[in-house]
């Protein structure tokens, strides 16, 4: 294969007469007094440490500050006391259109409840635990206390409810 | 005798400081690259004026735009790279004028190539530019500072920041291509 000859063996440049350094400091001259508002360095801002030191600061405090924030935020609720029953009373007395009816039974029994452990059989010095059967007996005696057999039929005739079931539960109360 | 001028940091360093300062800083480094930047130029347009009028056109910008050159690149790489765009803008402008007496060609050719002995050196040479404009811009730079400008490779080095070994391969390769370019395109005349 015939190898090209080096195109560069042939070529020779010719000398180049270079300019003097007067020539340029002249164009330079000229070029400033031609030009003479000199614009300020730009840096951009991402190029200054102080910028990055100073935004990663200003992370590292915002970030400090919420944390301690939250923590104070979070308030510990205090155990309030529980309402006396008095109190109770009164606040059912003032909503009493609010009150769902079933919520409303079960409040009165709450305090009633309450009311048969303070007074009969609430034993500050030794109280025994109940039984659970004791309790429920307890409990039924308090709600029925006030009404007989016939009245509770009666009752429960006019809503039309299944008589025959709860005759027989009604006598195995009483 | 050749100056010994202040390293292109220290030269921008100086700019930053501003007024006069900066005067003095754009002054030294026209008198550092001129000769480079003008010749570049010259190659291309072949006379003085109209290579004074581009040169100019290349001082103003870098001065006027020195403030936001980004310190990652090479100066000198910055200072071609303007020269070269300025000087294809005033040969786009100038098409429609006629053109005015021009240089002698920038090489001489001598006899013995059986393909070069059949074209003139004005040929030669316009097909020798139109290759280095072929090149990435970082080999052409280095292929004109060895060639034209005739600086060693120590010189180079300290001027582009490169290692000398890599501007010898990169010297080398940039004379392969060249040969190819031109070869090629004078075997299709």
């Amino acid at each position: 294969m015939k190898q090209e000859k080096n195109i560069f063996d042939y070529i020779k440049r010719k000398e180049q007469e270079n300019l003097s350094t007067d020539f340029f400091e002249n164009l330079s001259a000229t070029i400033i007094k031609q030009h003479p508002q000199q614009t300020t360095k730009i840096v951009p801002i991402h190029k200054k440490k102080i910028h990055w030191i100073l935004s990663v600061a200003s992370v590292a405090a915002i970030v400090l500050f919420m944390v301690i924030w939250n923590e104070n935020k979070t308030v510990k609720l205090k155990i309030t006391e529980q309402p006396t029953q008095e109190e109770l009373l009164a606040y059912v007395n003032e909503n009493i259109d609010d009150f769902d009816e079933d919520l409303f039974v079960e409040l009165i029994h709450d305090q009633k409840e309450q009311h048969l452990h303070s007074k009969d059989f609430s034993n500050k010095e030794g109280q025994k635990e109940k039984s659970k059967k004791q309790k429920e007996a307890e409990f039924k005696e308090v709600q029925f206390e006030k009404l007989n057999k016939e009245e509770i039929l009666d009752y429960l005739r006019d809503e039309e409810l299944n008589i025959q079931d709860l005759e027989n539960t009604i006598d195995e109360t009483f | 005798m050749k100056i010994k001028y202040p390293d292109d940091n220290e030269l921008l360093n100086l700019f930053d400081q501003g007024t006069s300062f900066s005067e003095k800083a754009f002054t030294i480094i026209t008198k550092k690259y001129g000769n480079q930047l003008y010749w570049q130029i010259r190659r291309i347009t072949k006379n003085h004026e109209q290579t004074n009028d581009v040169l100019q056109n290349v001082l103003v910008k870098v001065w006027t735009n020195l403030n936001t050159f980004n310190r990652d690149s090479n100066l000198y790489t910055w200072l071609y790279r303007i020269a070269r765009n300025e000087t294809l803008n005033f040969l786009e402008k100038e098409k429609r004028h006629a053109s005015i007496d021009t240089d002698d060609s920038i090489i001489e050719i001598m006899a013995g190539h059986e393909v070069l002995d059949r074209f003139s050196a004005d040929k030669i040479s316009e097909l020798l530019l139109k290759a280095i404009e072929t090149l990435p811009e970082k080999q052409a730079v280095i292929f004109q500072l060895k060639y034209f400008e005739d600086l060693k490779y120590s010189e180079i080095s300290e001027q582009l920041g490169t290692s000398e070994g890599a501007l010898k391969a990169s010297y080398f390769h940039a004379v392969q291509k060249i040969q190819h370019f031109v070869l090629n395109e004078l075997n299709h005349l």
